[in-house]
This record gives C-alpha cells, structure tokens and sequence, in this order.
C-alpha cells in the first residue's frame, strides 16, 4: 500500500504538471491567435481534465496513508512516529493531519479537491476557469513537489518493522483535533481559488467585476471555514493545554489570523467594487496578500524561523516555502505592473462621511491589525539580525497594541452600516447616530454606576469602551432591521417578525452581513469578560473546600485508573452554589504510555455568566495531596456563541435573495403559454 | 446642503478617537496587591514551552517554579519593577521577557504599529480630500452594459 501511495503521489504531480505546462500553452495560443497541431479548447480541455485526475490521485495517495494507520503499518516512518496500536480509531484517523508530512498531504489533497470543483464547474465562465485552473496547477505543482521530494508520507522505516508506533502527541487526543486543521486548512487553501481567479482575470485583461461575483462564494465559504479553524484552536487551547485562556498570540495562531484579517478586509472592500467600480487595485492586492499569507504562515509555522509551541520541527522544507513565496510575489507584481492600467477606478470616492469611506477605514484598520500581527512575529527575527540577540513578543505587546485597534475596528462595524453610499447628509447623520450614541452613553454610564471603574487599569477601561460600544453597535443593527421591517409591515400588513424575516430573504447578503456583525459583537463582549477574570490555586485533602466567585469547591476524593493508552490521576470535586449542589468536575492529569508524555484534562463547568474552570496542577511530593487550580472566566461562552452566530450570518448571506428567485418565477410566469404562479403573484404584490 | 459642517464633524471625531486610542495605548496604572500577577504575565518560562511565567503549568518544568520565587523575593525585597526585569534579563536573557524593553530598538517594536496606523489614515483623508476636491465625476472607461446590468442588480439586492 505505501508504494501505492507513493506512486498514487509521482502520478498526480504529472498530471498537475501537465495541467499547468498545457493550460498555459493553450491559453497563450488563445490569447495570441496562434495555432498549434491540436486546437487551444481541445489542448485546454485536456488540461481540464488531467486537474481532475490529479484530484483523484491524491485521494488515493491520502486513502493509502489512512490505511496504513488503520491497519498499524508501522513500516511507514510517518505512521510510526504519529499512531500506535492503541490509539482510538478517530485519532488514527486524525493521523492524517498530526505530522509533517501527513499535513501536506492534506494540504495538497484539499488543494486539488477545490480545484476539482473549480473544473467541473468551467462552464460558469470558461476562459477565466481556464486561467484559474492553471494557475492552481501551478500552486498544486509545488504542494505535489514537496511531498513527492522532500517530505514524502510514505517513506519507509529502515531495518526490520516495528510492532508498535510512537503514539499519537497527547496534546492532539481531543475531540475538536478532529475537526480544527482540516477547518483551517480548508480556510488556508481555499483563498488559493479567489487568488487564482484574481491573477486570471488580471492577466486576461478580464472585463468588468464579473470575477469577483465568481468568487464571491469561494471566499466567503473559505473564510467561514477559516473562521471556524480559528476558533476551534481557540477553544482547544481552552480546554486542552489548562492556563486558563484561549488564545496566547503564539506565532502558529498569528499565522492563522493574519489571512482572516485580510481576507475579511477583502470581502468588505470588494463591495465597493461591485457596486461602484472602485479600489480594484486594491482589492487585487488584498486577495493577493491573503494568499501569500496563507503561505508565510506556513513558512513560518514549518522552517523553525521563530519559536512556537505549535510549530512543526525545524526542518529543510521552510526554504521551499520561502522561494515560492518570492516566485508567487514575482508573478503577481509582474502581472500587475504589466496590466495595471487595466484596474483604473471607475469612480472615486466623493466624501469623507459615506458607506465607502467607512469600507476604506474598516479596510485600514484591518490591515493595520494584521500588520502588526505580523510586525511582533517577525520582531525577534528582526531584533536578531539588529541587535545580534533574540527577543520575546508575546502577550503583553499583542494586548497593548492589538486591542484599541480592535476596539476602533468595533466602532466602525456600528458606523459604517449607518452611513449612505456616495454621501450621508448631517440630516440622516443625525437620524442614524442619535439611538446608537445614547445607548453606547447609557451602557459607560451604567457600567460605571454598578461598579466598573475605567481610570484603575487598562483592562477595565478596555471593557467598559467594549461593552459600551457592543451597546452601540447592537442598536445599530437593530435600528437597521427595524427600519426595514417598518417598511415591509406597512406595505404588507404582517407582523413586525415576519417583516423582519422576509426583510432578511429580500436581502440576504446585506442582512446576512448584519448578523455576521452580531456575532462579532458578542465575541467581543466574550473577550472583554476577560479583564474579571479570577484564579485560585489550592492543595486539597478529602473534604476540604474552596471558594471562589460564587462557587464553593469541596473535594470528595482524588484517585489513579489507568488503560492501555494512558495513566491518570484525577481529583472528584462537587460544586455548590450557595447550598445547592449544582454539579461535579474531574480535573485529571494523564501520562500517555506510547509517547511517555502527559496531559491536562481541564474540567469545565460553563455557565453564560461564568466558566468555573478547574485544573489538576500535579501532587504536592511532601504531602501527597492533589493541587487544584481553579478560574472564574467571565462570559467566555459568549465567544462560542458568537462565532456560531458569525457562521449563521455567513450561511445566511450565502443563500439566494427571495428577490433572485421571484424575478426568476417571475419571468417564469410571464414566458408565452404560460400561466402565472399565484404564489408568485402573491409575492410580487409584496413588492 | 454643504458638507462642510459634517467635514469637520467628522475629522473632530477622528481625531478624538485616534486621542482615546493613543491615551488607552498608554495607561496603565499600578495595582500593589496583584503586582506578583501582573509581573509574572510580563515574564517567560525560559524553558522552551513559551508560556508566560505566570501561567507556565507543565508537568516537571525545570524553571519557572524556580523563577516565580526568585520573583516573588524580589517583590519582597521592594525592588522596582524595573530591577526585576533587568535582573531577569540579565540571569535568563532577554527571551525571558515577554515584550520588547529597555533598548531603543526594542521601543521600536512599539512605535511601528501605531506609527503605521495614524500614517494610513492620514494619508487615506488627504487622498479623500484631494478626490473631494476635483469633484468632477469619472468617466465610465470600462463599462459594458452587461457591467452596468449587473451593478443595477447588486444595487437592488443589497439597498432596501
């Protein structure tokens, strides 16, 4: 099965390579006139096809690695290193994705899976896909490379076979490891399609923002699944790695924030585009930048450059990365100055107090933010070079510099959809803005009067302008859906929800946005939770008790168990608030028996006020008594929601508008021979 | 109507939240009772696992209970927050702090940032103000009905 694999890998890197080499023939003969011994479409058209097969060659090469961990080929060097006979069956699976050479694979399986739909799917716009696919070919070509000559996942173990592997890193035994890379990759490689699009339609001269409502779905779709990566690592953390937070602004999560932030810049910004011909130079460069940002990160992330507790193992595979960054960067700075006269705006902006200044503004900020993600990451690689030792930017500079930009970028999210496009008059200023300020006034001023004092310290004064401007910006949205839905009531006669509901499927791009606001709204009022946060670490025999917030901690017994995968040690503490008894957690510490390394398994009792968040810290050696850490983490479960929210928003703005689809049954129902659909009519009327 | 007034409303309003932003940037006020917690989020382990001291929990690490006490004892001591981070830096070097201090260049790290922020966003209102100023609507160089057809339709689906 290996040498299957193997072969499955030297099969899709040829057909990939044929894809790219006969793509581009073709598209230079269709761009030049010139004809060579078989036509540009049937040249193209086997390009076409050959993408497609390189798609099912690396879903054999990816099927023969998950039967080599199912079936415990420890003859394969990766399977030894990643898997062991008693790992459960989701975590062999998982397998995959756990090393090096199995991410790739994934990475590259992924790449060609996009690009399969993207070929099948040629007929949207046949020309532009032809760009597309073969600059994907391109992309693929270089995956394909690095599996096949650098870090091959089927690489066979010297010597005679091993009866047992290394076992899977404990850290990565969670259920959400399951689902987190493959989200986030999903995220990463799917900004490969809109990026080739981009270059495409640069290169063809391609008329009109036709591409961009092409890719309008890839890129949303990908940045939802981006969206979910990311916080699926957060919550993993959370619950996995026991320091009480979700996000450490560790290098491997900056590289995955990095192309969120740009991308979300992008998805904003091509609005303008869209509806008024404006900033195609600009939203080029964002789709580009996000692209080589996916693939920095994974520079980053993978040649050892700076120092990360998530970071593959320094290996040879980060120079790869790094010349074909340079390449990509040449290409897309090559293409643009040559076509560059090609993205002249059609329009500019007329005021500073308009829709489109606040997508500009929105756009900087964003920007803003990912550059100094990216500037405090690359800071002790800088700060070696200069001052010939290496620097620490962790947390405490993140925090500092990170959080007025994202509060500013709070600001914006209630201020922009307030605003008329072209140019909002001090009169509509004034009728926006009057709810939103008095409630983002009351909600200081409230805060302030039950105890919240913002001149103590930072972090308060953090939440008081957060929780302030959530107010704000809810009032916004909600103002926003209101008005709409007045309109719809009158004309219908309907209730105020059931305007509101068909207000959303009229417009569901626009309302779906809304909601996506929402919900990163309430992550905001999750992350502003954390300047309350509280700890307490205690040792604890049977019986004793501990206090902390409104809850009460009594330890009814700590014990060992163990299976064939791990040991552990756990410690039953009941929680009572008040006299009530209202649960019982089970902090525990594991040692895995395979990879002789161990776990913290956090015990978590979450509340929408509060998570009660206990850890197993070890066992005092004097004593013999387990030692218990505990926290009370304020509103963290308002993140989880509000990235469900973000993720309904994002479906929602996916779907169709009712509008699409009555015009659709309306033209319908208005064709000869045909009669009117009364549900239609009934519709129109609505109208 | 002129749109002056909403003009200088609205820099007003720019400049007094870059105002907030930059005096949020720079506050930061003591807190005696917490200050070995504070102290210790401003710290790393300096073991390789690149946690912050204060949150260092992996089983069997050979440095940060040793560092949270010398922390602690220095706190005790009375030293400044200062000598202890400079005592750190000294004993650990200077990835034993978790942000950039005490040399010109490291207050760069600082600077660019924000730097670059006010620079975008004065640039992007003087170029607003100069398109303002020539005011003189751009012709359509590269609409094609089919163009115009669908910006209609965006314009439709997405206004009310």
């Amino acid at each position: 099965m290996p040498e299957f694999g193997s072969f499955a890998l030297l099969l899709a890197l040829g057909l990939s390579g044929y894809t790219l080499v006969a793509g581009g023939i073709a598209l230079r003969q269709l761009a030049t006139g010139s004809r060579g011994r078989v036509s540009p479409e049937r040249l193209a058209e086997t390009a076409r096809r050959a993408g497609i097969g390189a798609f099912l060659a690396v879903t054999v090469a990816a099927f023969a690695l998950l039967y080599a961990s199912f079936t415990n080929d420890f003859s394969v060097a990766y399977i030894l290193h990643h898997a062991n006979r008693a790992l459960p069956l989701p975590y062999k699976f998982a397998a995959l994705w756990s090393g090096q050479e199995g991410s790739l694979l994934l990475w590259a399986w992924l790449l060609t899976g996009y690009g399969f739909v993207l070929r099948l799917r040629h007929k949207v716009d046949v020309t532009l896909t032809a760009y597309a696919s073969t600059i994907l070919a391109g992309v693929q070509v270089f995956f394909l490379a690095l599996l096949n000559f650098a870090a091959p996942p089927f690489a066979l173990v010297q010597g005679p076979r091993p009866q047992d592997g290394f076992g899977l890193n404990p850290l990565l035994q969670y259920p959400e490891m399951v689902i987190h890379p493959p989200m986030l990759y999903l995220g990463y490689v799917g900004f490969a399609v809109p990026f080739a699009f981009a270059l495409g339609a640069l290169m063809m001269r391609y008329p009109g923002e036709k591409w961009i409502h092409i890719t309008r779905r890839w890129t949303m779709v990908t940045w939802l699944f981006l969206t979910c990566g990311i916080f699926l690592g957060a919550h993993w953390a959370y619950s996995v790695l026991g320091w009480g937070g979700y996000w450490g602004w560790d290098p491997v999560e900056n590289a995955s924030l990095m192309p969120w932030l740009t991308g979300t810049a992008f998805l904003h910004s091509v609005m303008m585009q869209e509806k008024r011909g404006m900033m195609k130079t600009w939203n080029v460069w964002l789709i580009f930048s996000t692209f080589l940002l996916c693939i920095l990160g994974t520079d980053l992330t993978r040649s050892g450059l700076v120092s990360s507790v998530h970071a593959f193992a320094e290996s040879s595979i980060g120079s790869w990365f790094t010349a074909f960054l340079v390449i990509i960067l040449g290409v897309c700075l090559f293409t643009f100055v040559l076509q560059r006269d090609h993205l002249k705006a059609e329009h500019k902006l007329e005021s500073l107090v308009s829709r489109e200044s606040s997508f500009l503004f929105n756009n900087l900020v964003l920007l803003a933010a990912c550059f100094t993600i990216l500037w405090g990451t690359l800071f002790p690689v800088i700060s070696e070079y200069v001052q010939g030792n290496k620097v620490t930017v962790g947390a405490p500079f993140y925090n500092r510099v990170e959080l007025p930009i994202g509060l500013f970028l709070l600001l914006l999210t209630g201020i922009g959809p307030l605003l008329a496009w072209r140019s909002a008059s001090l009169k509509s200023i004034r009728r926006n803005f009057v709810l939103p300020v008095i409630a983002t006034v009351a909600t200081a001023i409230v805060l302030m009067a039950v105890g919240l004092r913002p001149w103590q310290d930072q972090s308060s004064l953090y939440s008081l302008v957060a929780f302030s401007l959530a107010a704000g910006v809810v009032t916004a949205i909600s103002s926003e859906f209101l008005r709409g839905a007045n309109v719809i009531r009158k004309h219908t006669g309907r209730n105020l929800l059931a305007s509101m509901m068909q207000l959303t499927r009229r417009n569901t791009r626009r309302y779906g946005g809304y909601v996506v606001h929402f919900g990163i709204v309430v992550i905001f009022i999750g992350i502003a939770g954390g300047a309350f946060n509280q700890s307490h670490e205690q040792e604890m025999s049977d019986g004793q008790s501990m206090t902390i917030g409104p809850y009460r901690l009594v330890c009814r017994s700590f014990t060992q168990d163990s299976n064939p995968n791990y040991d552990t040690e756990f410690a039953l503490l009941d929680v009572y608030r008040g006299d009530h008894k209202i649960g019982q957690l089970a902090p525990e510490k594991r040692f895995y028996t395979a990879s002789q390394q161990p776990l913290t398994v956090v015990a978590n009792h979450s509340t929408l006020a509060w998570d009660l968040y206990t850890i197993y810290a070890g066992k005092n050696p004097e004593s013999g008594l387990p030692i218990i850490k505990v926290f009370l983490n304020p509103l963290i479960a308002w993140i989880w929601i509000g990235v469900g929210i973000v993720a309904f928003g994002t479906l929602l703005a996916l779907t169709p508008n009712l509008s699409a689809a009555l015009a659709q049954s309306r033209s319908r129902s208005l064709a000869p021979g045909r009669v009117k659909e009364p549900e239609a009519v009934a519709a129109g009327g609505a109208d | 109507m002129s749109n002056r007034p909403v003009l200088r409303v609205s820099q007003l309003a720019v400049v007094m939240i870059l105002a907030i932003v930059a005096a949020m940037g720079t506050l930061g006020a003591e807190d005696a009772s917490a200050r070995f917690d504070r102290d210790s989020h401003k710290m790393m382990c300096v073991c390789g696992c690149n946690q912050l001291l204060g949150e260092c929990n992996h089983v069997g690490c050979p440095n940060s209970e040793e560092m949270r006490k010398q922390l602690a004892a220095q706190i005790a001591k009375g030293d400044s927050d200062d000598a202890i981070f400079h005592q750190f830096q000294e004993q650990y070097g200077p990835v034993a702090l978790a942000a950039p201090m005490f040399t010109p260049f490291n207050h760069l790290a600082w600077v660019v940032p924000p730097l670059v922020l006010f620079l975008g966003i004065g640039v992007t209102m003087l170029i607003v103000r100069k398109w303002k100023l020539r005011s003189v609507p751009m012709p359509l160089t590269h609409s094609n009905p089919e163009d115009v057809a669908m910006r209609n339709r965006i314009r439709r689906e997405t206004e009310i």
